[in-house]
């Protein structure tokens, strides 16, 4: 059977992304890793919103960098508010949380962490 | 430029690390008064992000003895909360939401509208009782922009673990089904700054 090539789907019609750098205040945070921090993310996550919204949200930790308390977090555009919202309720565990800042690629978010 | 403003009680300005946070250019910081030897001013610290003075009154009598600066009232009961949006004096209601039955109704509201009184939010009441409190508020919310009362977001916060992102804030708002016109009017200090005049 010849091989069918999938076709690349165009930019416009992908899902959009939005990348958020979040600061932690708490000393806690030195401890976690990468994994710990996702799972933290996406329990709370769905706590707020929902296991059908979690599904959906594709909430990935692209970095996390212990020593500075800095992670980068990517998420599904329609999901951004629900994410920021459900924060709310994590704060208690890592205290306090800055969204430092969102934005739509990775590359410009990785200037501001430098 | 927009100014963003949040809510602190003065305990947290012992943290110091207010100029960290630089989504924030204004801090309102609450002081509280419980007995008269508490009206006797003391100065605000001069550090580097601005602070303003915020009275938040567990004594409804004092009102009438603070001659200039904002005035916040918590009430705990349906009939505080009447009194306290009565008064000439109070400008500011501060968390209506209560952990037993509902202490704000229509009523309230329309007299809140008449009065010009802000009704803010307490962001830790969401995190101490988050059913009941998004309950509360989703039904207050509706009653406030039918009548068209201001309403804020704040922290209250007494330590930094208690302090609340700006960006948490308006997408906890937009949550709550507030449109973006009234979360940029909402969040910038002005609404406080017309207060005052």
């Amino acid at each position: 059977m010849p091989k069918k090539r999938i076709n690349v789907i165009r930019p416009t019609l992908r899902q959009g992304k939005r990348y958020v750098l979040l600061r932690f205040s708490q000393e806690k945070s030195k401890v976690l890793d990468q994994r710990s921090l996702y799972t933290m993310l996406s329990n709370n996550f769905q706590y707020a919103q929902g296991i059908f919204s979690l599904s959906e949200a594709g909430i990935t930790i692209m970095s996390f960098e212990p020593s500075k308390c800095l992670a980068i977090v990517r998420i599904s555009d329609d999901y951004l508010d629900k994410f920021l919202s459900s924060l709310l309720f994590l704060s208690t565990d890592l205290g306090y949380i800055l969204v430092e800042s969102v934005k739509p690629t990775l590359k410009s978010l990785q200037v501001l962490q430098r | 430029m927009k100014k963003y403003f949040d809510i602190v009680f003065d305990g947290f300005l012992k943290e110091q690390q207010l100029d960290k946070i630089s989504s924030i250019n204004c801090w309102y910081v609450v002081k509280s008064i419980k007995k008269k030897e508490d009206l006797i001013s003391s100065n605000l610290p001069s550090i580097k992000p601005e602070l303003k003075k915020l009275y938040f009154l567990e004594d409804l009598s004092f009102a009438t003895q603070i001659k200039n600066g904002l005035i916040v009232a918590r009430g705990r009961t349906a009939d505080e909360v009447s009194r306290i949006l009565a008064s000439k004096q109070i400008d500011i209601l501060a968390n209506p939401i209560s952990s037993d039955k509902p202490i704000f109704d229509e009523e309230c509201a329309r007299v809140a509208s008449e009065g010009k009184k802000i009704i803010a939010f307490d962001m830790n009441e969401f995190r101490r009782q988050p059913y009941k409190a998004i309950k509360q508020a989703k039904f207050i919310i509706t009653l406030l922009k039918k009548h068209r009362v201001d309403m804020i977001f704040c922290s209250f916060a007494d330590g930094l673990s208690k302090l609340v992102d700006l960006q948490i804030r308006k997408s906890f708002a937009k949550e709550l089904g507030l449109e973006e016109s009234i979360i940029e009017r909402i969040f910038d200090e002005g609404i406080l700054c017309q207060k005052k005049e």
